[in-house]
């Protein structure tokens, strides 16, 4: 393969990754928002503030597991882009640790990466931000498994 | 002071009464459509998220997502404790940890807590998630709860 080829070739498993991610059923009915990409690598998706995302009756706040879809979506989607090829992920496990309230007062954001990649397993670390000032409020931790199969209908 | 928790008691109508409670508080858990499993006897406390199509994460598998079950158990986790604790003060999650077993298919999920430990500030709860049964589960979580015995107690430490 020459370097124009894998060139092409990951641009291509990026159009089909957010082309994936664009469709998650899930996503449409929250309203996830895939952000560009920038010049960082890192994956950003973004959620808006509605009644029935809140965790409590006020709707002060983010219901938790909220804040956790949003970085499953955008860790997936790291990897998913971070990948020469479209193989089938699934995911191993992911932690939330929740440093401070999601307030709802602004969009909600996630910044992912997927900061080790090996042959079978990648590993993500993921940002939320919340609130006007974009105030980090959870640290998100995933793994991994990637396919060893390459999947029908896709092209090498 | 550790509030005491029979566990005879978890089944009782007066603590069904509480989670669904506390469960209704919560706006997300009535989007997604959490509950109470109908028609479970007082023996135990069962928590049910009937299959929607909104609810999928990979389409082509099909798959629920990810942060659907993260949100089913969390709120299993938060009513559970708060339940416990007689509704005091709203529980807050400090951490959460999951472990996906497998894919959950286009089926219900149902989902059951242990309270591993419950202390003065901080809960210990464990979650399992199944599909088919119990023995088969495809989430198996883990979550710390931080609950304020008072209004006071709650505006000392976040989240």
């Amino acid at each position: 393969m020459t370097i124009d080829e894998k060139t092409s070739a990951a641009a291509r498993v990026r159009e089909i990754a957010d082309s994936f991610a664009r469709r998650i059923p899930h996503g449409h009915d929250i309203g996830m928002r895939l952000e560009e990409e920038s010049a960082d690598g890192k994956t950003r998706l973004r959620l808006a503030p509605q009644p029935g995302l809140a965790g409590d009756n006020g709707g002060a706040f983010f219901f938790p597991g909220v804040l956790f879809s949003l970085a499953d979506s955008a860790s997936g989607l790291a990897v998913f882009r971070s990948l020469d090829r479209v193989v089938p992920i699934a995911t191993l496990d992911m932690r939330i640790d929740h440093l401070a309230p999601a307030t709802m007062d602004a969009d909600l954001r996630a910044e992912a990466e997927c900061y080790r990649m090996t042959r079978t397993v990648a590993f993500t670390r993921c940002e939320l931000m919340a609130g006007p000032e974009s105030r980090v409020v959870a640290i998100v931790i995933g793994t991994f498994m990637l396919s060893s199969s390459t999947p029908r209908g896709a092209k090498p | 002071m550790t509030p005491a928790i029979e566990p005879g008691e978890a089944g009782t109508p007066h603590m069904r009464e509480q989670i669904a409670a506390a469960l209704d508080a919560m706006p997300y858990c009535r989007h997604l459509g959490i509950r109470l499993a109908a028609g479970a006897t007082g023996e135990e406390v069962l928590f049910h998220l009937p299959f929607d199509a909104r609810l999928i994460g990979n389409a082509s598998l099909p798959a629920i997502h990810g942060g659907v079950l993260a949100s089913f158990m969390q709120a299993a986790a938060l009513a559970s404790t708060s339940a416990a604790l007689g509704n005091v003060v709203p529980p807050k999650l400090i951490d959460f940890s999951l472990d996906y077993l497998s894919s959950a298919g286009p089926a219900d999920l149902y989902a059951q807590c242990e309270l591993h430990r419950v202390g003065r500030r901080i809960a210990a709860v464990g979650i399992r998630c199944w599909q088919r049964g119990p023995d088969e589960p495809v989430a198996l979580g883990r979550a710390h709860v931080y609950v304020a015995h008072s209004a006071s107690d709650a505006s000392v430490i976040p989240p």
